[in-house]
C-alpha cells in the first residue's frame, strides 16, 4: 500500500528521531532465559553427576511451541550442570519440571524423587508483555511515551525535541537526546481538590508558556528558564478544536465532563459540532441525534482531512472502560456518519483524544491492558491509492 | 482439566464487557444490592467496611502489600519498630484531616488483639508502631478490614476515610451510603449504594448467589459473574487417628462435589490454597483410591464418627452427606449433623487476601499450629510450599474443594470486575451505572 509522501511530511518528520530509536534490535527475554537459573536450583538438590529421568507439562496458556524450546533449553542447562537424562530412571531420580502460574506470574516447579519424600525448586518468572502488532492501514499511530503513570495528556514543543507530559499530579518536562526522552524537569500541580475518577485534563503550549486545564483546577506555566506552574480552583475555557473555533469549553468540577455556554447539556467530547453525551447519545446543538453513530464511544474529535478538502471525525467505540478500544475514521455529512477506514485495534482503551498541534494529528492516550502501561501516541491519517 | 489464572481473568472480563455503553464511565445514579449473608455491625462486616473506612497498606492483585492510607513504611532489622508516613490531604467523612494521632485509637484497638505490648506513637503524619517482640506480619495484620482506620460519631455511624460515607444503617437489614466528595482517590461514579441484607433473593443491580441457590432463576439478561475460587470447603479435626484420616483422604471422590453439587462452580481442592494463587497446589493433587483406604481401616476397628456441619447452610450439608457415603463405601461409619461437638467439622473458610503468605499464617492460626506457618516469604514460594505440606501432613485439616464469589449483575452496571480487582474486598468506586 502507497502512503502519500504528505503523510510522511506532516506526520513523520518530528518523529524520525524516534522512529531510528525504536528501530535499534533488542533482544526479547523469553522463558528459555528461565532454563539456567531453574537447573541451578535442581542441581543443588541432587548429588554429584546423577542420572534422572525427566517428565514435564504446561499448565499454563503459554504456547505449546515456548513450552518446547524451554524444555529443550532446561535439558541442555541440567547435563552443563553434570545431570545426566535418561529416558527412565530409579523412583528417586524423578524429575518433573512443570510451568505453572499463580497471582504474580509464572511459577517453574520442579520435584525431583518420590511423591513421599519430594525435593521441591520453584522459580518465579515474568514474562515481558509481548509487543503488539501495529496497524498499518489509513490510520498510523506513533507511540511518543509509555510510562506506568497515569498521562492525561502532551504537547510535543521545539519541533519534537521537547515533550510536556500531563499527569494526575504533576507536568514533566522531557527533552530528546540520542532518540530517548530525558526528564528535564518536573513541576508538581497544587490541585484545589481531588481530581476524580476518570482523571481527565487538557495541556495547551507553545515554546515558552503552556496551559493546563483540570476539573476544578486551572494552571498556567512556562517551560523557561525552568519548569514552573501556578494553579487556581478555576474551570477557564479553551477552544477544543480548530475546525470549531467558536467553542469554548471547560471542564466541569468533580466531574469527567466538559460543558460550553453553547449547548445546554454537557458532554463528554465534541466534533464536527456534535457532542457525545453521558449515555451514548452523539447529538448536535439542536438535539438532533448523529445516524449510524450508536457504536461510537465516549471520545471523539474533529481531524483535517489530508486526502481531499474539509474535515472528519475520529471516534472510539462503544464498550466498557476496561475492555480494547479501538478508532475509526467517519465523514459526517446530511446528519449521518459514513465510516471512511477500517477501525485501528488498540491495546486497551482510550483514555482520550485531543486534537495534536497540527490539524490532521490527533493525541491518543490508551492503558495498555498487557502491560497495564499508559501510552500517549500521535495518530495520523494517509490516504491509500 | 483447572482453569488457568488467565482464563479466570478472561472469563470475568468478557462476562462484565459484554454489555453495551459508552466507553467512558457515567457518575451518578444509585446502586442497590442484595446480600445473603448477614451483617450486625458495619465495623464486622468485611463486605462493606471497605467502602466506608480504609487500612494503612492493602494487598493488591499480584499479593503484594501497596501504599493505601500510609504512603511509605520502614522496619528495623528485628521487625520491632516499624515507622509509616501517612498520606496527606486525606479527610474523614466528617472533615477532620487524618492524621497519625487520629489514626492511633482504631489502630490501637485492632493491634492489642494480636500484639497485647504494641505501643503506638504519634508524630505528624509519621506513625510509628513499636513492640518488644518482632511483629513480621505487621503489614498483612494492617491490611485487613479489621484494621481499618475509623471512629463512630454520636449516632453511632461509622466515620472513616473511603470513598462511601454512611449515611442511614438499619442493623442486619439496611445500609445506604453516599459518594464522599472529598475522597482523597477521587469522588466515586456512584452517587448511593443501598445495601440490602440477610436473604438471598434476585433482587436489585447486583445480588450474591449462595451455593446453596445455584439453581436459582435469575432476572432476565442478568450475568453471572464468579471471582476465582476464594473460599476453601474442608474437614477439620484434632483427635483423629492418622491412618483414619488418611483413609478419608484416600476414600473421598471430591469431583462429584465440585462438579454436581456445585454445579461445576467449584473445583477440587487438594491444598490449602488455590492453584491460582500458589501456582503449586498440583502438586498435592491425589486421586480416590477406595482400594487403599479399606486397607488403612480394617486394622482400626473404628467406631462410628460424628462429622458436624453448619447449622444453617444447606450446600454444606450435601457435601457432608457425600462425604459420608464415600466414607462408608471405605468402611468408616461417619454421621453427619448439625449439632455441635462432632469428632470431624466441615468448615468454609474464606480467604481474605492475595498474600499466599499471610493466607497461610491464618490456617496455622485456626488450626493451632501457628509453629508450622513461621519464615514465610513470598519471594520464595519453596517457604510457603514447605509450610503447607507440614500443615497438611499433621493431619488436622483435610481440603475438600474451593468455591468461588459468584453474582448476579444486572444489565446497567459496569466495571463490575473492578470491584474484585484488589485482593477480595468489595470496592465500588469504580462502578458506575446506566440511569
Amino acid at each position: 500500500m502507497m502512503i502519500r509522501a504528505a503523510f510522511a511530511l506532516s506526520f513523520g518528520m518530528a518523529m524520525v528521531p524516534l522512529l531510528l530509536s525504536q528501530a535499534t534490535p533488542v533482544s526479547t527475554p523469553t522463558i528459555s532465559d528461565a532454563a539456567a537459573p531453574l537447573a541451578g536450583r535442581i542441581s543443588s538438590l541432587l548429588p554429584r553427576h546423577p542420572t534422572v529421568s525427566l517428565e514435564f507439562q504446561n499448565l499454563t496458556a503459554l504456547s505449546a511451541t515456548e513450552a518446547a524450546s524451554f524444555r529443550i533449553a532446561l535439558e541442555q542447562e541440567l547435563q552443563k550442570s553434570g545431570i545426566e537424562i535418561a529416558a527412565t530412571a530409579q523412583p528417586d531420580s524423578r524429575l518433573r519440571v512443570t510451568i505453572s502460574e499463580n497471582a504474580r506470574g509464572l511459577l517453574l516447579v520442579a520435584v525431583i524423587g518420590t511423591e513421599e519424600h519430594p525435593q521441591v525448586a520453584m522459580l518465579p518468572w515474568n514474562l515481558p508483555p509481548a509487543v503488539e502488532l501495529k496497524p498499518r492501514l489509513k490510520l498510523a499511530m506513533q507511540l511518543i511515551r509509555e510510562q506506568p503513570e497515569a498521562i492525561l495528556d502532551f504537547s510535543l514543543l521545539n519541533s519534537g525535541s521537547s515533550l510536556l507530559v500531563l499527569g494526575t499530579n504533576k507536568v514533566s518536562n522531557f527533552r530528546l537526546a540520542n532518540g530517548q526522552w530525558i526528564l528535564a524537569g518536573i513541576a508538581n500541580l497544587p490541585l484545589a481538590r481531588p481530581i476524580p475518577r476518570d482523571p481527565r485534563g487538557r495541556i495547551e503550549s507553545d515554546s515558552v508558556v503552556f496551559h493546563v486545564y483540570l476539573p476544578g483546577t486551572t494552571c498556567n506555566g512556562a517551560v523557561q528558564p525552568e519548569l514552573r506552574i501556578a494553579c487556581a480552583p478555576a474551570n477557564d475555557t479553551w477552544v477544543v478544536n480548530a475546525r470549531d473555533p467558536a467553542l469554548a469549553v471547560r471542564w466541569v468540577t468533580g466531574r469527567n465532563l466538559l460543558e460550553s455556554t453553547s449547548t445546554k447539556e454537557p458532554f463528554y467530547s465534541s466534533a464536527a459540532g456534535w457532542f457525545a453525551r453521558p449515555g451514548g447519545r452523539v447529538d448536535d446543538l439542536a438535539g438532533d441525534v448523529l445516524r449510524n453513530a450508536d457504536a461510537w464511544g465516549s471520545d471523539m474529535m474533529s481531524i483535517e482531512n489530508p486526502c481531499g478538502a474539509g474535515w472528519l471525525a475520529l471516534a472510539t467505540q462503544a464498550g466498557d472502560v476496561g475492555a480494547r478500544d479501538q478508532i475509526q475514521v467517519f465523514e459526517i455529512a446530511g446528519g449521518q456518519a459514513t465510516a471512511q477506514s477500517e477501525p485501528m485495534p488498540l491495546a486497551g482503551p482510550v483514555l482520550a483524544l485531543w486534537p495534536a498541534e497540527a490539524p490532521a494529528q490527533a493525541t491518543v492516550l490508551v492503558r495498555n491492558l498487557k502491560t497495564g502501561n499508559y501510552e500517549a501516541s500521535r495518530l495520523g491519517l494517509a490516504c491509500a491509492q | 482439566m483447572r482453569l488457568p489464572v488467565w482464563v479466570w481473568l478472561a472469563l470475568s472480563s468478557f462476562l462484565v464487557s459484554a454489555a453495551e455503553g459508552a466507553t467512558r464511565p457515567r457518575y451518578g445514579g444509585t446502586l442497590t444490592m442484595q446480600l445473603s449473608s448477614p451483617c450486625a455491625e458495619v465495623s464486622a462486616c468485611d463486605t462493606l467496611l471497605p467502602l466506608v473506612a480504609e487500612t494503612l497498606v492493602r494487598i493488591n492483585q499480584q499479593g503484594e502489600f501497596a501504599p493505601s492510607l500510609a504512603v511509605a513504611w520502614q522496619h528495623d532489622a528485628d521487625r520491632k519498630r516499624w515507622r509509616f508516613s501517612l498520606r496527606p490531604k486525606v479527610v474523614f467523612h466528617d472533615g477532620e484531616e487524618l492524621n497519625a494521632a487520629a489514626a492511633v485509637p482504631a489502630l490501637n484497638t485492632s493491634l492489642k488483639k494480636i500484639h497485647p505490648d504494641v505501643a503506638l506513637t504519634a508524630g505528624g503524619q509519621t506513625l510509628v508502631i513499636q513492640s518488644p517482640s518482632p511483629m513480621p506480619d505487621l503489614l498483612a495484620e494492617l491490611s485487613r478490614p479489621r484494621s481499618a482506620i475509623f471512629r463512630t460519631d454520636a449516632k453511632g455511624l461509622l466515620i472513616g476515610t473511603g470513598p462511601f460515607r454512611v449515611t442511614a444503617w438499619e442493623p442486619s437489614r439496611r445500609i445506604t451510603l453516599a459518594a464522599f466528595d472529598e475522597y482523597w482517590a477521587g469522588r466515586p461514579f456512584l452517587d448511593s449504594v443501598i445495601g440490602n441484607f440477610g436473604a438471598a433473593r434476585a433482587l436489585g443491580d447486583v445480588f450474591d448467589i449462595p451455593f446453596s441457590e445455584l439453581r436459582r432463576i435469575v432476572p432476565e439478561r442478568t450475568r453471572i459473574w464468579s471471582s476465582p475460587p476464594r473460599e476453601l470447603i474442608a474437614l477439620v479435626a484434632d483427635r483423629v487417628a492418622p491412618e483414619m484420616w488418611q483413609a478419608l483422604a484416600l476414600a473421598i471422590d471430591r469431583a462429584p462435589i465440585a462438579n454436581v453439587l456445585a454445579q461445576k462452580r467449584a473445583e477440587a481442592a487438594y491444598g490449602l490454597l488455590p492453584q491460582w494463587l500458589t501456582g503449586y497446589e498440583f502438586l498435592f493433587a491425589a486421586p480416590p483410591d477406595l482400594a487403599r483406604a479399606k486397607q488403612l481401616v480394617v486394622p482400626l476397628h473404628s467406631t462410628p464418627l460424628a462429622l458436624g456441619y453448619p447449622a444453617d447452610d444447606a450446600f454444606a450439608r450435601s457435601v457432608a452427606e457425600r462425604i459420608a457415603v464415600n466414607a462408608r463405601d471405605a468402611g468408616i461409619v461417619l454421621q453427619p449433623t448439625r449439632n455441635p461437638g462432632a469428632n470431624i467439622r466441615l468448615i468454609r473458610w474464606p480467604l481474605e487476601s492475595t498474600d499466599a503468605a499471610s493466607e497461610l499464617v491464618r490456617f496455622a492460626e485456626m488450626l493451632g499450629l501457628p509453629e508450622h506457618a513461621t519464615n514465610l516469604d513470598s519471594a520464595r514460594p519453596e517457604t510457603i510450599y514447605q509450610a503447607e505440606r507440614a500443615l497438611l501432613e499433621a493431619h488436622r485439616i483435610l481440603p475438600i474443594a474451593y468455591l468461588p464469589d459468584i453474582y448476579g449483575i444486572a444489565p446497567r452496571v459496569h466495571n463490575w470486575a473492578e470491584a474484585h480487582k484488589n485482593g477480595f474486598t468489595l470496592h465500588l468506586d469504580n462502578v458506575w451505572v446506566d440511569p
